[in-house]
């Protein structure tokens, strides 16, 4: 008999705890090493103090508005240019060409331009969010079987109904899983640049527990946000199964 | 099936034509209302630098041989990363994929890391591997693995199944399954794997350098910055910008050519 996965990989994780404790316990490098109860004690200080809470609001809030930043521009944008095969056939290239580059090489003109403080990680974010939401409301707008549009028009349809009543729930599917990958990035965005130039927020309190050489707080760091990211991504997936859900049903 | 080129390449060129004549054109324009936009801003040298100063600062920063002995050291830390990228990504791709409960167990444990920030780890590279060569190589090589991976495992799902049975019970070997089945089925997502984990792991380097280094691209960057030396950093931004996108086409047209021989 076998283990359904989930369990499989709740064991998984028991068995890797298990053995980071054995190693702590052998005491071979206690520098990098502490042991979990350790872990655990520091997570609970950061806890108590409100430090930890602060800095997750920070960095919670300049994630939330990066989203809103991004999909407020890249959601217009995306749905005009992808009605237009043409403007597709100009834009789209460019936009995939830019979001190939490895955007982080921008940060320090951020940094000179609009300082440490929280605007520059929100601009960050936004533009890190906004390619895979300009291309999902594309590649939507795009979907759109024509053969849906003709019987529309034959049934009557006024131009305002096919977009609100085919265009758009057609596209809306590739839209949301648009917003679900554009706000994975946003949090990436927000935290290495919150890390490379910060004040506030989770990433600089992990750069700067790193530099207080406290491994144990950054063990429990890392494991925390890890855990918050994959709630995060789960509920993202569970949103979107449910705006998508009429697709089945066709 | 394949059409003769003769016939249909020039319409095809012709629309590449208009399309690369409107780009530079919009380009043209874009460049001259930045020019125009910082003439008449005070102080645009330290916001937007106009066009005028970027370029020789261009030209500047081409000439600069020290400039390209950082970009050198970038370079050979993307390709120790993306080659040690590859071969752990296939090795636990195949490891993995090959055994359907293991699959169901690690690829979304695999799935999850992916998409996690792996900025949250940079202080363990740095603890364990210090801050130069090796530990630029090693982040690098961390944002790459795990995209290769996940395409190894998911090439491997769509394998058919009854295809494998079929020609195990007319006695091929593992070696003839591997050879004619398997492997033609990976190939197309591991090209895919392989051209995003050089792009993710040229972005693991510069961020690695970008916190603490010593030398390569992102220490240039930084120095750039704190000097206060716009221009410059606008330079450095679209010279690196631009190999990206150079390195990202060749890898996406070489791709498309691989995987059109491959039917």
């Amino acid at each position: 008999m076998r283990l359904h996965p989930r369990w499989g990989r709740l064991l998984l994780l028991v068995a890797t705890a298990l053995l980071y404790e054995g190693l702590a316990r052998l005491q071979i490098r206690p520098f990098f090493f502490p042991p979990l109860e350790k872990i655990a004690t520091e997570l609970w200080a950061g806890w108590q103090t409100g430090q930890l809470t602060r800095h997750l609001v920070t960095s919670g809030l300049e994630i939330g508005v990066s989203v809103l930043l991004a999909a407020a521009v890249g959601l217009p944008l995306g749905l005009i240019i992808g009605s237009s095969p043409t403007l597709v056939s100009l834009v789209e290239p460019v936009l995939l060409a830019v979001f190939s580059t490895p955007l982080i090489i921008l940060y320090p003109l951020l940094v000179v331009r609009l300082g440490l403080g929280s605007t520059s990680k929100i601009i960050f974010g936004a533009l890190y969010a906004f390619f895979p939401i300009i291309l999902n409301a594309i590649a939507g707008m795009r979907a759109v079987d024509r053969d849906w549009l003709v019987a529309s028009l034959s049934m009557g349809a006024r131009p305002l109904d096919l977009v609100i009543k085919v265009r758009l729930p057609a596209a809306l599917p590739a839209i949301t899983a648009g917003l679900r990958l554009g706000l994975g990035l946003a949090v990436i965005g927000v935290l290495a640049t919150e890390y490379l130039a910060g004040v506030r927020g989770v990433g600089y309190l992990l750069q700067e527990t790193a530099a207080r050489f406290n491994v144990a707080y950054l063990y429990a760091l890392t494991v925390l946000v890890i855990a918050l990211v994959v709630v995060l991504n789960t509920g993202a997936t569970r949103l979107e199964a449910r705006f998508s859900h009429w697709r089945s049903e066709l | 099936m394949i059409a003769s080129p003769r016939v249909s390449a020039p319409p095809r060129d012709l629309r590449a034509a208009w399309r690369v004549a409107v780009w530079l054109t919009a380009a043209a324009a874009l460049v001259a209302a930045w020019e125009v936009w910082a003439r008449m801003t005070p102080a645009s040298e330290y916001i937007l630098p106009a066009p005028s100063r970027v370029l020789p600062a261009l030209i500047a920063v081409l000439g600069d041989r020290a400039f390209w002995g950082h970009f050198r050291v970038t370079m050979v830390e993307v390709a120790l990363g993306v080659l040690i990228a590859f071969w752990a990504g296939l090795f636990v791709g195949l490891s993995v994929g090959t055994r359907a409960y293991l699959r169901e167990v690690v690829d979304p444990i695999l799935l999850g890391l992916f998409s996690a920030p792996k900025i949250l780890f940079l202080p363990l590279f740095m603890l364990a591997f210090g801050i130069d060569v090796l530990q630029k190589t090693l982040f690098g090589a961390f944002h790459g693995f795990f995209v290769v991976a996940v395409n190894v495992i998911g090439g491997l799902a769509q394998v058919d199944r009854e295809l494998v049975t079929a020609s195990r019970s007319m006695g091929a070997t593992r070696g003839q399954i591997w050879r004619h089945i398997l492997v033609p089925s990976i190939i197309p997502l591991l090209l895919a794997g392989l051209r995003l984990a050089v792009g993710l792991t040229f972005l693991g380097v510069l961020v690695a350098e970008l916190a603490v280094a010593r030398a390569g691209l992102g220490f240039v960057l930084n120095r750039a910055a704190d000097s206060g030396n716009v221009p410059r950093l606008f330079a450095l931004i679209l010279l690196i910008g631009a190999t990206a996108v150079m390195v990202n086409g060749a890898l996406s047209a070489y791709q498309q050519r691989l995987i059109r021989w491959h039917g």
